[in-house]
């Protein structure tokens, strides 16, 4: 779960990181006036790439015209519901530091570079010499950096461990009249952690299908086709996708089921498949602990009780294949063994 | 031979009392796994299809030997129930899925030289001898070729094509789907590597991090033999997270063209369709 740059900020303060003076607002009106000649106005937004969008603009004089000018702003699909107004600095010098999860080492990892202010995907591209990697283990430590930057590092790395944070990233850390400030914060918070994070309810950073979806246990995304998909495991679903995808047919979403849907889950399922209006319809349930039976019977019970009658193609073998299979034929739906033929049929019913 | 698993694997099931370790174990014990017992706190003394369950690991193995765990426990408690079987000198498989990846860094530092197979994994299996996972063992074949997957189902997928075509595995890993692994492919590779039985193997990756980028370079210098690939998400949009919480490309890695590309410059075969894997290897 992403934070927002003033959230991110917020939890800074708390460990003691320095941030620019600043308050949040949603409204020109609630505006007050910042101790600062010249002040930044940036949209509080999840979505990367704001700057280039406009999002963020110095002001002098007009702030609140300026403030009002951003928010209600659409910035890549996503609405500037708040702006966080800051005093504008004296920058020095602009660095990178951040602490993100090492895959490959399976750790924690220290970043910090002294190219600050850019992209760092593209400094680890076109400069990876000037990234400096700590990976944080036993024994490691902090002191190949610059002293005035390792408490930092040090309170980054605390963050990540208390907030579980898949990445704590402040990009710039700049230097301005000696200190250093973080004027960026890009936090984002472990999902499977959030259980013991009450402080992080809300998510925001879903539509509202796939809010629905997340609250009944499926995993949904929104994609721009029109053939609905529905199966079990997230990689058999992309692969699902890029089947469909080989075969001319463009999906509507993804839809991961989960280990062991019962009845209500397939028709949930179903529910929020159709919620953008599909052409059709690909079930592709391979059942090791999730039951062909179970499955057949969400999908029997939705298309009658909704009468739905949509070109579907199902796939459904595995655990209780048989028990499954007799339910389909009993309500006259075929199914078909193949992932691929069933991708061949969907893409030819819809077209 | 196979790797990591035989028929003398003896196996304690952590969560045994549970709706997923009760009927997983019983799966287990009927495809020929030794499960010897199984620990849920609180609950020792009672029976669960006739495998024993005690308090904890350190009293089951007063009473049994046993060389892995495999852990059916919720996400909230996993990392518990793992250290206390790493503690106990356990390698381990977790299956358990939404482990915060704070607890997995913990886990796999503190295992140190024992095995971890996940978390959000579906298990491994040694078909003919042992399985500790989830997987539906008729689907499997005894045979030759080594498969190591990020996925569960997309896992049963490829390999009933290679068992229908006569292709037979020596040992299947399903490695897992979250960003953090107790054994990456490189692992298992290079187990699969001394293992005489095993000739080839099949790699089944996804988009999100750079495993097989790395698991490229690797087979590049250090894997003699045939490798297979399909990859998972060549269609995936960026910057969506799509199921596994691995599964997520940011900017310009992670994306399945990129590891498609680094595979094929190793040498290695890379399927377009999962049926095309068993096709790639005769």
């Amino acid at each position: 779960m992403k934070l927002l740059e003033h959230e991110g900020k917020e939890i800074f303060r708390r460990y003691e990181i320095d941030i620019p003076k600043g308050v949040v607002v949603s409204s020109p009106e609630m505006f007050k006036g910042l101790n600062a000649e010249e002040v930044v106005v940036k949209a509080q937004v999840l979505v990367g790439g704001r700057g280039k969008a406009g999002g963020i603009k110095f002001a002098s004089s007009v702030v609140k015209e300026t403030i009002s000018s951003i928010l209600g702003m659409s910035i890549k699909g996503e609405a500037v519901n708040e702006v966080l107004v800051e005093e504008k600095l004296p920058i020095e010098e602009e660095l990178y530091l951040a602490v993100a999860v090492d895959r490959t080492n399976k750790c924690l990892i220290l970043l910090y570079s002294t190219e600050g202010g850019v992209d760092i995907e593209e400094t680890a591209l076109n400069n990876p010499e000037k990234i400096l990697k700590i990976p944080i283990k036993d024994g490691s430590s902090f002191a190949s950096l610059p002293k005035d930057v390792q408490p930092i590092a040090e309170k980054l790395y605390r963050i990540s461990k208390e907030m579980d944070a898949e990445l704590v990233e402040i990009n710039p850390l700049v230097k301005a009249n000696g200190k250093l400030i973080a004027a960026d914060a890009k936090v984002i918070i472990d999902d499977n952690a959030l259980f013991r994070h009450p402080e992080f309810s809300k998510k925001k950073d879903y539509t509202y299908i796939e809010e629905i979806a997340a609250s009944s246990g499926l995993q949904y995304v929104e994609l721009k086709g029109n053939i609905a998909i529905i199966g079990n495991g997230a990689g058999l679903v992309m692969a699902t996708l890029d089947v469909l995808d080989y075969y001319g047919g463009k999906a509507a979403n993804f839809l991961d089921v989960g280990g062991g849907a019962s009845v209500e889950k397939m028709e949930k399922a179903l529910e929020v498949a159709l919620m953008k209006n599909p052409s059709g319809i690909f079930i592709n349930i391979f059942g090791g602990i999730t039951r062909c039976d179970e499955i057949a019977l969400g999908l029997v019970n939705f298309i009658s009780s909704r009468n739905v009658q949509l070109p579907l193609v199902v796939r459904l073998i595995g655990t209780n294949e048989e028990e499954g299979k007799k339910i389909l034929n009993e309500n006259g739906i075929s199914s078909l063994d193949s992932m691929e033929e069933c991708a061949k049929k969907i893409v030819e019913l819809t077209s | 031979m196979m790797i990591l698993i035989d028929k003398d694997t003896k196996v304690i099931v952590q969560g045994l009392t549970g709706k997923q370790g009760s009927f997983h174990a019983g799966k287990m014990k009927e495809y020929g796994t030794q499960v010897v017992a199984g620990v849920t706190p609180r609950k020792g003394g009672t029976k669960v299809d006739g495998i024993p369950v005690y308090n904890s690991i350190k009293e089951a193995l007063e009473k049994h030997e046993a060389s892995w765990s495999i852990i059916f426990v919720p996400a909230k408690f996993a990392k518990e129930a793992a250290l206390e079987a790493i503690e106990n000198g356990l390698n381990i498989v977790l299956i358990t899925e939404g482990v915060p990846v704070h607890d997995s860094i913990k886990i796999v530092q503190e295992a140190k030289s024992l095995t971890v197979i996940g978390p959000n994994c579906p298990g491994m299996i040694s078909p003919g001898a042992s399985k500790l996972g989830i997987m539906p063992g008729h689907v499997f074949k005894k045979g030759k070729v080594g498969v190591i997957s990020r996925s569960g189902t997309l896992t049963y997928e490829i390999v009933e094509e290679l068992t229908k075509a006569g292709i037979g595995q020596s040992t299947v890993v399903g490695v897992g789907g979250d960003p953090v692994l107790g054994s990456s492919f490189i692992d298992l590779l290079e187990l699969f590597e001394r293992d005489k039985d095993t000739e080839k193997v099949v790699i089944i990756g996804e988009i999100g991090g750079d495993m097989e980028e790395k698991t490229a370079d690797f087979i590049k210098e250090n894997f003699s033999k045939p490798v297979v690939a399909y990859i998972a998400g060549t269609t995936a949009p960026e910057g969506k997270k799509m199921g596994h919480a691995g599964a997520v490309i940011s900017g310009s890695s992670g994306t399945a063209a990129a590891k498609i590309k680094k595979l094929k410059e190793a040498g290695v075969k890379v399927a377009r369709l999962p049926s095309e894997v068993a096709k790639l290897l005769l």
